[in-house]
């Protein structure tokens, strides 16, 4: 990485030189919600971030304290906006080891296949609005808003909402698929795998993004596991971890798929896994529909339910890294505690040494690939 | 041979590629998007014959925006003593998570599909129970799986004996 | 022949002198007035090509088809109330944007739509062309030091770097059709087009079409307005009327641009198949490729831009001349051509056939060089990377 140049001497030019301290956000084009990162800027390069948030705090773990196990399935779906179905899936995970509450097959695989939709969503959003900081003027990002409609017309099939969910039950699934669902996943799926060709031979080809993005800002893997980085980001540091794999929840030990990962850590890395990793959950979505047995959907657990005095810390592989939730029961209906460890929030530690020595556009685009969601990082 | 540039130009090729296609939006107030059978609407659908009063719903919703207030008196529903006068949603704190609906022990409450209910005020979102007794009855098959199986889409009325999981 | 009609029907009511004088007037208010109306539509037909490209509809509520949607946004900026920061130089914030506007439409005053049809047709037009454009560059200077805000000032400090580095490419660029043309007015370039010189000068052309994005400031070069990292540059602090002048002099200065591009590379009016209908068609062409160029790239970084223009398009640009120059020399003394006279179409061809050779070559060797190589290599999958 070049260092950053320190500012001349004031008394040998005459001139007092010293940094620029640029506010970016909260309200700015590129902070994706309400961030704020103040720069600390010598010209063009950075020499110092700062990011700053709580702008979209509502309390949600607070929150979870005074509503039943199954209201805060609600709360969940608010935290990572963009990716409402793996954080019910967490939370559900959590309470269902909580209360010993066993899940029936049928529900596993649509846990799996919605999880998979979601991340395919999630990560498109991703992917478009890094075009989008780059400076391509919403073209990919609209393409990418196109394929994720299909996905968020999937999920109201099946439970009715588009962002805000709620379809994990502690205990199952809200709802069994509705008729003619299989024939519209398929559709989407097959029409997805043409779309992600394009999607490369608009993004990966491009002389321009790939100077923009190859070689910036690269995170190496020690680095990454000290600063307990997660998801997309870790693997494109070149550590294999990935939940699904080293600890398979649901019935992740009976899919096929690839855990993509690669070595160089920078921004073009990042963002290929993601590129790949789509790619991996449209095979797993597939795979589950065509497997799916047959059975009840969700076994009979108390609206209200009680679980016993205990604590739990139960994860899983969100679509930006590991979603964990720390439950503790006091016996009532409300959870005495709820924790959340949110990917996004632990994913920023590492912002300000991916940025400091690169230029002011590169900040933006790290904090792109970084793919941060404000609504996980303030909770 | 590669040529510089030419990864570019392919970029260019899949934009220009796209003026041919048919746009993919929608053209909202004139068009609308086909809504799924189960689509959770602004709206609830509340059949009064088949409310015994009991405000599960209310205590089953997160954020405690339903108030029922009931008073003793004979009632058609079997079992049921109890009259609703007031049973105010407000859907202006309302997220339409459902809940309600899965919890109401009767059938009698159903989200509705329509989702065009803005208005100048908080005060006028809130849903009254004469507001409740007025909408169309055609419940979303939101937690409803019964209804799927009698074809129902949610774009037609039902009666209350259809609504519901056993019929009276 | 309209020209005619108009002055035997003013003569008719005043003296011949005042004809006289009023009647370039009239040509400039013609031209001026002309050019608003495009700008304006030019805003609604960006929004709707890169709405198309986008897989949407773009603007079509406003009028039938959204025609309106100009005229519209038009309104709205001019009824809206004229902020001025408190900070603000007040003089030199209301300066800039007329600063700005008045080159973009200066720019016409050369440019020949039609045989002989030019508000005036100087000797050394190019070099009105680019003295006039490098006006704009004070301008958004001043817009952005003005403005005395932090994202104003780096929009502004980076469009200066931009505009002065892109500047030496682009007019290298048209010294090569100047050699070739042997003249300096743009008229006599039209005419001595026997084969278009976009064929003629392949390499001159793409360096010319990037360093006209560049002096555009549009995509992939729009860093001195760059939305994603300085909200919007050099205007971020304008609105009102200000707003709608710098706004509308980008669509000005593209169709100027646009219309020099054709006059150079494409033969001007040439051939005479619809008279203004056809430069304009062309004029749309290019146009066209400055919104596709919008809709599909991404934005280069400030170093990498600079770096784009002093250690790519500059070099390059010498060469072209060199070998321009060399071939005109070879074939004036093959074909004993006096020094000056148009050359026939036939020592065009040649010419041509010499310089598309060298331009695909250049573009191969350009993808081999190690720095650049970055470029081409790894598409598909980063190095070590396993599934």
């Amino acid at each position: 990485m070049q260092m950053s140049q320190q500012p001349a001497n004031g008394e040998s030019t005459g001139y007092n030189i010293e940094p620029v301290l640029l506010n970016l956000g909260p309200q700015h084009p590129s902070t994706h919600g309400v961030f704020r990162i103040r720069a600390l800027l010598d010209g063009e390069e950075v020499v110092d971030v700062e990011p700053v948030f709580g702008y979209l705090h509502r309390g949600s773990s607070k929150l979870a304290e005074e509503r039943s196990y199954t209201q805060v399935i609600t709360l969940t779906d608010r935290l990572d906006y963009l990716s409402g179905m793996t954080n019910n899936l967490a939370y559900v995970r959590a309470v269902e080891a909580l209360a010993g509450v066993e899940v029936p097959e049928r529900a596993q695989y649509l846990r799996v296949m919605t999880a998979e939709l979601m991340r395919i969503a999630s990560h498109l959003m991703a992917l478009g609005f890094l075009i989008n900081d780059l400076g391509a003027w919403v073209t990919p990002l609209m393409h990418m808003f196109r394929e994720r409609e299909k996905v968020l017309d999937l999920f109201e099939m099946i439970c009715g909402a588009r962002i805000t969910f709620s379809y994990m039950r502690i205990g199952g699934v809200s709802h069994d698929l509705p008729p003619g669902f299989d024939a519209a996943l398929y559709g989407f799926l097959d029409d997805f795998e043409e779309r992600v060709v394009e999607y490369e031979k608009l993004l990966l080809e491009n002389e321009i993004l790939v100077s923009r993005m190859k070689g910036i800002a690269p995170l190496t893997g020690e680095r990454a596991i000290e600063c307990s980085v997660t998801g997309p980001n870790l693997r494109a540091s070149g550590v294999n971890f990935d939940l699904r794999k080293q600890a398979p929840y649901e019935v992740y030990d009976r899919m096929s798929f690839d855990v993509p990962v690669t070595q160089n850590g920078d921004n073009w890395d990042r963002m290929w896994v993601r590129l790949q990793e789509m790619k991996e959950s449209a095979k797993m979505a597939r795979q589950c529909v065509a497997e799916l047995p047959d059975g009840i959907t969700r076994t009979e657990a108390d609206f209200f339910i009680r679980p016993p005095v205990g604590e739990v810390y139960s994860a899983i592989e969100a679509t930006k890294g590991e979603l964990g939730f720390y439950l503790v029961s006091d016996g009532t209906i409300a959870p005495y505690r709820c924790g959340i460890r949110s990917p996004s929030f632990i994913n920023l530690t590492v912002l300000r040494e991916l940025c400091i020595g690169w230029k002011l556009a590169d900040l933006i685009v790290n904090f792109g690939t970084l793919d941060i969601n404000v609504g996980e990082v303030d909770r | 041979m590669a040529l510089f540039g030419t990864g570019a130009l392919k970029g260019l090729m899949v934009t220009l590629g796209y003026i041919r296609r048919k746009p993919f939006t929608t053209q909202y107030p004139e068009e609308k998007l086909e809504q799924s059978p189960r689509f959770r609407g602004n709206t609830f659908v509340w059949y009064e014959e088949r409310c015994t009063g009991c405000a599960t719903c209310a205590k089953g919703c997160p954020l405690g925006i339903i108030r029922i207030v009931t008073h003793p008196e004979p009632h058609s529903q079997v079992g049921s003593d109890y009259h609703v006068d007031v049973f105010d949603i407000d859907t202006g704190r309302c997220m339409f998570c459902a809940l309600c609906v899965e919890v109401c022990p009767y059938d009698a409450l159903h989200m509705g599909g329509d989702f065009e209910q803005a208005s100048y005020g908080r005060e006028d979102m809130v849903i009254s129970v004469e507001d409740l007794k007025a909408m169309p009855k055609k419940p979303r098959t939101q937690f409803r799986p019964q209804m799927e199986m009698i074809g129902h889409t949610g774009k037609d009325e039902l009666e209350e004996h259809e609504a519901g999981r056993w019929s009276l | 022949m309209i020209a005619e009609l108009t002055r035997d029907i003013l003569e008719g009511y005043l003296s011949v002198d005042t004809v006289d004088m009023i009647m370039p007037l009239l040509g400039v208010f013609i031209v001026v007035n002309v050019l608003l109306g495009s700008a304006v539509m030019l805003t609604y037909a960006e929004r709707r090509i890169v709405a198309r490209m986008q897989n949407r509809i773009g603007p079509n509520r406003v009028g039938p088809f959204g025609l309106l949607q100009g005229v519209a946004d038009l309104m709205k900026l001019v009824l809206k109330e004229d902020l001025t920061p408190r900070a603000a130089d007040r003089l030199v914030f209301l300066i800039a944007p007329i600063l700005f506007f008045a080159p973009a439409i200066a720019l016409f005053a050369v440019v020949p739509f039609f045989d002989g049809w030019a508000v005036a047709d100087l000797d050394a037009g190019i070099v009105y062309v680019i003295a006039v454009t490098s006006v704009s560059s004070v301008a958004a200077f001043a817009a952005g030091w003005a403005s005395n805000n932090k994202y104003s000032l780096y929009g502004a400090v980076r469009g200066v770097a931009q505009l002065v580095s892109y500047e030496v490419p682009l007019i290298l660029a048209v010294t090569s059709v100047v050699i070739l043309a042997g003249s300096l007015s743009l008229q006599e370039i039209v005419e001595a087009q026997g084969i278009p010189f976009v064929l003629v000068q392949p390499l001159g052309f793409l360096i010319m079409l990037i360093a006209v994005t560049a002096e555009l400031n549009r995509t992939p070069f729009d860093i001195n307005e760059a939305e994603s990292e300085i909200v919007a540059g050099f205007h971020t602090e304008y609105t009102g009327t200000k707003f709608a002048l710098i706004y509308g002099a980008e669509y000005v200065a593209a169709l100027g641009w646009s219309a020099v591009i054709v006059t150079l590379f494409f033969a001007g009016w040439k051939p005479d198949v619809g008279g203004l209908l056809w430069f304009a068609l062309k004029t749309s062409a290019v146009v066209f490729l400055f919104f596709w160029f919008r809709g599909t790239w991404p934005r280069v970084r400030i170093d990498q831009m600079l770096a784009l223009a002093w250690k790519l398009l500059f070099p390059l640009a010498t060469l072209n001349i060199l070998v321009t120059a060399g071939e005109v020399l070879a074939m004036q003394a093959l074909f004993s051509l006096e020094p000056g006279e148009a050359l026939p179409v036939a020592v065009l061809a040649i010419i041509a056939v010499i310089n598309i050779g060298l331009t695909v070559v250049v573009l191969a060797l350009l993808s081999r060089v190690p720095g650049l190589a970055k470029f081409d290599q790894q598409l598909a999958a980063p190095a070590g990377a396993r599934v």
